[in-house]
């Protein structure tokens, strides 16, 4: 088994997802169940690949850039569908599913399967929990910023926004836990790979930033006094930061060396 | 929203709240600018045990034994909101304005933006929230329910965290040593050059670096640069291999890890001797005009020079420099009287600990690559990382309980205030 093996496998797991979330929503309430039987086979499908893959490798399949996204696409669908089992979020189990499948894509469009240039720090096995958390964090909060903006047009219109408010914070309890363990991991990392746990790296303060700004979200929405335009104004905000942290970084004066801004090349 | 109620009459919500807050952050910036932003110092070992402790003390004495309005008022969300909004502020200026540049003149200097972690309104401002975060952590303790438990574990993990990081600093050691293949040292330097003595030595032994293959890789000869377009990929020069390039097509013919060049310009010895680099020898072709073009690159070293392989007068075909795959030393670890103690190998991300040190594998001579005769460590003393742990664990137990609860929907009865427009 290698990597001439990967079509068989993405397509086969593309297409039980695809054909599983078909059958979630337009099967008779009755068989909808076999709709998480068919997305659960997809999973299989490409662990049975990551394990068969690793066995005739030899090693840990950590190494290329298309390994590591196999391990992406693998945990993102994992945690998207525990959290689906837990909140039954229909629309959580869509959209972890796609970006897990968006991965999948890129891997059969773009097979880097040569070794990455993985400078010697980022070699570590925080490598992958820590960018997992990030992906899945991410990716609730991004949910949660459109809940915000959905709030706001609610509210806009005149229209009842107490169960957009609810599913808000819900994803934010939810995405700021993914954001601690985030920024937890990336700490302990730092402490083996760079001798301590914070030095505030650009990159650390803006991820640090992020987590403060769901934090005062959090408690502003303790005693659910505040009013509900300026909750969903401060999920907008967050999500400004949010992005920098994510992207914006690399543009900013202040982050010109960080140890996140891997384009030393020039 | 404050119903008419006065300033300064108990119960305090966010006004009162927010300048407390700002005043903490306001009186730092004062005592910056009249210290001449020297940033605060903090106490090493004990001194800094006892202040910790004092402060917990104070908190819990005063929690359990003083009634008053404004205890209850420093445990509650406004006060907790002022002092994590003003905090942040903070932080978003640390992370707007350059830290650690040499500056020292302008206004932006003198109160201290330039060493904000450092500084007095950050300090004070974190010590602020360290009492607020302490009250709230202290009044839900009790009962001890799996809920309490969490917000517990949760608030005092990173009471601890903040407090044994900011306090335990003034105990922190980052040294760097730099020992030569073959000798020994036991002499260190933190980064202002001051030097230190250890309480053992490291001989280096020898030293192992393994590269990446360079890339392939357009030069644009009049910029003297190399042209890196962020879509393209660069290919990695291997044998074999075929690398495109607008109307270029090139192909790696033969590819050599160790060469030296010959007096006909050719790169063909293939050892490992000192200066030694990556060869390529490289046949292209342009389909528009049909050019043809074949020959060496090279990457060079100290003491070869490189060899690129020009297009025409704008462009030429170079190899990249290699980067560094792995690096590690082989060292043997002495007692300053001489005795042996360890024979170890360490590389990045894989540090050893001993005697409360960690060793950590940073650099070499970069000059010489491959022969550097250098390795860098560095040597990190840090006797509160066990207690920040400790927190960061408590920390992360109490987000698992966050996921997995998440904002328990139990008060269906507390009604949404009357929204506005």
């Amino acid at each position: 088994m290698s990597w001439q093996n990967y079509p068989l496998f993405a397509f086969l797991t593309l297409g039980l997802w695809a054909a599983g979330l078909l059958m979630k929503f337009f099967l008779p309430k009755a068989l909808k169940f076999l709709g998480e039987v068919f997305i659960i086979l997809g999973m299989v499908s490409i662990i049975y690949f990551t394990i068969v893959l690793w066995i005739s490798l030899e090693r840990p399949p950590f190494r290329t850039l298309a390994e590591t996204r196999l391990w992406y696409a693998l945990f993102t669908s994992t945690i998207g569908l525990i959290i689906y089992y837990r909140w039954r979020y229909d629309w959580m189990l869509v959209y972890s599913l796609a970006i897990s499948g968006l991965f999948l894509v890129i891997n059969y469009l773009k097979p880097d399967t040569f070794d990455k240039t993985l400078m010697p720090a980022l070699q570590s096995p925080w490598f992958i929990p820590h960018v997992v958390v990030y992906i899945v964090g991410y990716a609730i909060l991004i949910a949660s910023s459109l809940t915000g903006l959905k709030g706001l047009y609610q509210i806009y219109r005149k229209k009842d926004s107490t169960s957009t408010i609810w599913l808000a914070d819900n994803l934010v309890y939810m995405g700021f836990a993914f954001l601690t363990f985030g920024l937890l991991f990336g700490a302990l990392w730092a402490k083996e790979a760079w001798g301590h746990y914070w030095t505030w790296d650009p990159k650390e303060t803006w991820a640090f930033l992020t987590w403060l700004i769901y934090l005062l979200y959090i408690h502003l929405r303790i005693h659910h006094k505040t009013n509900l335009k300026f909750s969903f104004w401060v999920l907008s905000l967050a999500f400004i930061i949010l992005l920098i942290c994510w992207f914006g970084i690399n543009y900013l004066p202040s982050a010109k060396n960080s140890v996140h801004v891997y384009n030393s090349m020039s | 929203m404050q119903n008419g109620k006065k300033l300064w009459q108990f119960p305090w919500s966010y006004r009162e709240s927010f300048i407390i807050s700002g005043s903490f952050a306001f009186i730092g910036f004062i005592i910056e600018f009249f210290t001449n932003h020297k940033g605060v110092i903090t106490p090493p070992w004990p001194i800094n045990l006892i202040i910790i402790l004092v402060f917990l003390a104070y908190i819990i004495v005063v929690h359990n034994f003083i009634n008053s309005p404004l205890v209850k008022w420093i445990s509650s969300v406004p006060a907790a909101i002022s002092s994590v909004s003003v905090f942040t502020v903070l932080v978003l200026l640390l992370g707007f304005i350059p830290q650690d540049v040499p500056t020292t003149h302008g206004f932006a200097a003198n109160i201290g933006l330039h060493h904000m972690s450092k500084s007095w309104p950050y300090f004070l401002s974190a010590f602020y929230m360290l009492t607020i975060l302490g009250f709230t952590t202290v009044r839900k303790f009790w009962p001890l329910n799996i809920k309490n438990i969490a917000f517990t574990l949760n608030h005092a993990g990173l009471w601890l965290v903040i407090a044994a990081a900011s306090l335990g600093s003034g105990d922190l050691y980052r040294l760097t040593m730099s020992v030569n293949r073959g000798g020994i040292n036991n002499e260190a330097f933190d980064k202002n050059n001051r030097a230190y003595q250890i309480q053992f030595s490291i001989k280096l032994n020898s030293f192992d670096i393994q590269f990446y293959n360079p890339n392939l890789a357009i030069y644009d000869n009049k910029k003297e640069k190399l042209i890196l377009d962020k879509a393209e990929k660069l290919e990695t020069a291997n044998q074999g291999v075929s690398y495109n390039w607008h109307d270029w097509k090139f192909k790696v013919e033969k590819y050599i890890d160790w060469a030296s060049p010959d007096n006909n310009h050719n790169f063909i010895r293939n050892d490992t001797s000192m200066g030694t680099a990556p060869a390529a020898y490289i046949t292209g072709t342009n389909i528009k005009t049909q050019q043809k073009i074949a020959g060496w690159i090279y990457g060079g070293s100290f003491i070869f020079p490189g060899k690129l392989l020009e297009l025409n007068e704008n462009y030429s075909l170079v190899l990249t420099e290699q980067t560094a795959k792995k690096f590690s030393s082989n060292i043997n670890i002495y007692h300053n009287n001489g005795t042996h103690i360890k024979n170890i190998v360490i590389e990045v991300n894989k540090p050893y600990s001993f005697r409360g040190w960690k060793i950590y594998q940073t650099g070499y001579d970069e000059t010489y690559g491959r022969w550097s005769n250098s390795s860098v460590f560095e040597l990190v003393y840090d006797p509160w990382l066990p207690v920040v742990y400790v927190g960061i664990i408590m920390l992360l137990i109490g987000s698992l309980y966050l996921l997995w609860t998440g904002k328990a929907k139990k008060s269906k009865s507390v009604k949404e205030p009357v929204k506005e427009q």
